[in-house]
């Protein structure tokens, strides 16, 4: 049945497209939304995953990265001194978001971070990087680019740039580590504190000490013992972060799943909609079948597959639309690579909507088509 | 002779809304094998819940059918279904062809229907016969929307011809033709009753029954039955 289903589709072309067109922008709908939620959760995750282990020690609350935290240089090198601390692991760190009139235009903001010269690997984990991973030894204004930075001012290995009237020497450019949406790292431009600190303006100022437990000590414990020594100021750690996941995700997830649902219902009935009054046309036509020993059964399919042909063409086209509606969507956010192809969870997602939306929607019709009466209907002319 | 048809003594009741309507009242009737059977009577007279019935399409609310040997009056719906795909061709008086099928698709739908399962090469050459039989070789992959009304009768005797049924049931297959059409797909019938299968037709048009053993009903029963002889007809041309 499953040819003449599709013969049928093809017989009744611009119902066929109107029902196409309304699944295809619910698949294009549903897609995108999906990804932009996938995107946003691998993006925060994957930003949040440089605190994994470690404690950032902040003032003004919690926050990643902790731009509005800051606190006297002092602060940071009694904390630093501590016993819990692994001080060869750990950094004061500087962090402030670049500005001024030089700064390419669009995209993401790009972070100046100062950190101690030796101490990279405490913010920048195990990337890797391209050229030199510290700025031990080398000149005053040697910077570490994050990919998307480097991209933005359109700079390589070696190249010296200006910003602000401040010059940068590029000695180390860090791979990607944001699979979608750049993080936090990817658009940082790390130097030495003292360089950061003066292009910022904040002498003797940073904005917290990313620190490594000492081994003996557990995070929680680290947490706690600051907690009780430095009353004024927060620890920032991974719990924080998954909290920090679940408040700006939750709300948003909520929203989106809920949009997702009524694209999902108004697809439904649309495609729905659609066979009932192709039954409804053909009430005929399958009194004929019936009449002529075609068994219930037969005429189900039928109309589940056909419902199945609409679903899935319309499904097919969206799919495809997706990634360059998703690009264009990111050209208008100021997104700078177009290499974005959709994430197999997202995929899986959307072909098995595609495929309840085509058989659910089908289920109604077909009962209808098997409530028809062959002699009813071949009375009704 | 083989009895192909036997109602005995079968009643049709419908119920609307309380009042009782009879469209059968105790009607008897055997179709042998062979035949070519024209049904006749006025508007009304039970005609069309007649074979309804004798084609497994309804059962009568009391009495009993036999149809080739087997007692249908108390099959169920899925049984009466299998019957209909096997023993029975129809022919409508509206063509009732499937719009957005080929001509030849339209002849090949019904053995779909049947459990006999048929390679593609046969199923094709049994397709083509059954066409060029009705004379219409030419127009196989037309749609139907492309004929005219007696090329399209002759698309549906084919189709009803393709399962190689016991019998043809026929309601006012003429209804909707012109005069030469009717002649044509006359001549059809006839040939296809001679080649040995059963015809019960109805029908309005005295013309068309010539040569059969016409029926005449009359308020849910057979008023009369006889045999009308004329003229040997020519024989059908065979072309395609
Ligand atoms: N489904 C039905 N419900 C009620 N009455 C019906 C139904 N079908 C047929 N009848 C009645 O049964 C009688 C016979 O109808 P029918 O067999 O269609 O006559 P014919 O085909 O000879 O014109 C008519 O009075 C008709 O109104
Ligand atoms: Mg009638």
């Amino acid at each position: 049945m499953l040819d003449v289903a599709f013969k049928d589709f093809k017989a009744k072309k611009s119902r066929a497209a109107m029902c196409i067109v309304g699944v295809m922008a619910c698949v294009l709908l549903i897609g995108v939304v999906n990804i932009v939620m996938y995107e946003m959760e691998s993006g925060l995750k994957g930003d949040l995953g440089t605190v994994n282990g470690k404690l950032y020690f902040e003032q003004n609350g919690t926050a990643y990265p902790p731009v509005r935290s800051i606190m006297n240089e002092d602060i940071g090198n009694e904390v630093m001194n501590r016993s819990e601390v692994d001080a060869e692991k750990s950094t004061k760190a500087l962090f402030a978001p670049l500005q001024g009139d030089s700064v390419p235009n669009g995209g993401n903001p790009r972070m100046v971070v100062g950190l101690t010269p030796g101490k990279e690997r405490a913010f920048i984990g195990n990337v890797e990087v391209d050229g030199k991973s510290s700025l031990v030894g080398e000149g005053e204004n040697a910077v570490i680019m994050g990919s998307e930075a480097a991209k933005d001012f359109n700079v390589t290995l070696g190249d010296t740039f200006t910003v602000n009237d401040n010059e940068f020497e590029v000695v180390g450019i860090m791979e990607k580590v944001g699979s979608g949406w750049p993080l936090t790292i990817d658009n940082s431009l790390i130097m030495s504190l003292p360089y950061a600190q003066s292009i910022s303006d904040r002498p003797d100022f940073i904005s917290t000490v990313i620190i490594e437990p000492n081994a003996e000590y557990s995070v929680q414990t680290v947490e706690n013992n600051l907690q009780d020594a430095y009353p004024k100021y927060v620890t920032y750690s991974e719990k924080d972060a998954q909290k920090t996941i679940d408040e700006n995700l939750k709300g948003v997830m909520v929203f989106m799943n809920m949009v997702i649902a009524m694209i999902f219902a108004v697809s439904m009935v649309l495609i729905m909609n659609v066979m009932m009054m192709s039954v409804k046309e053909k009430t005929k036509e399958i009194g004929t079948m019936r009449a002529i020993g075609t068994r219930k059964r037969s005429i189900m399919s039928l109309i589940i597959y056909e419902s199945l042909i609409l679903s899935s063409i319309g499904g097919i086209i969206g799919i495809l639309l997706i990634p360059p509606t998703y690009n264009l969507l990111g050209m208008f956010m100021g997104a700078t690579s177009f290499n974005f192809t959709i994430p197999t969870t997202v995929l899986v997602q959307v072909a098995l909507i595609v495929l309840v939306i085509g058989t659910f929607s089908g289920l109604l019709p077909a009962y209808l088509a098997n409530r028809i009466s062959p002699i009813e209907a071949l009375r009704y002319e | 002779m083989k009895t192909l048809v036997n109602g005995i003594e079968l009643w049709k009741t419908y119920d609307l809304g309380g009042v009782q309507v009879n469209a059968l009242r105790g009607l008897n009737i055997t179709v042998d094998k062979g035949e070519f059977v024209s049904i006749m009577g006025p508007s009304g007279s039970g005609k069309s819940t007649l074979m309804n019935m004798i084609g497994c399409l309804d059962s009568p609310t009391e009495g009993d059918l036999f149809i080739d040997g087997k007692k249908t009056s108390d099959m169920s719906e899925s049984e009466l279904t299998k019957i209909r795909s096997e023993k029975i061709g129809f022919i409508f008086q509206t063509f009732n062809l499937l719009p957005a099928l080929t001509v030849r698709d339209n002849v090949e739908f019904p053995l779909r229907n049947i459990n006999k399962k048929l390679s593609k090469s046969s199923r094709r050459k049994v397709v083509e016969e059954c066409l060029k039989m009705v004379g219409l070789g030419h127009r196989m992959d037309h749609l139907p929307g492309k004929l005219s009304g007696g090329e399209r009768q002759r698309v549906a005797i084919a189709r009803a011809l393709v399962n190689r049924p016991k019998f043809i049931l026929a309601d006012e297959p003429t209804g909707n033709l012109d005069s030469e059409a009717t002649e044509n797909i006359m001549e059809l019938l006839h040939h296809v009753n001679r080649e040995g299968t059963t015809v019960i037709m109805v029908t309005h048009d005295k013309e068309t029954t010539k040569n059969t053993r016409i029926l005449r009903i009359r308020d849910g029963v057979i008023e009369s039955n006889r045999m009308r002889t004329d003229s040997i007809p020519i024989p059908y041309p065979v072309t395609g």
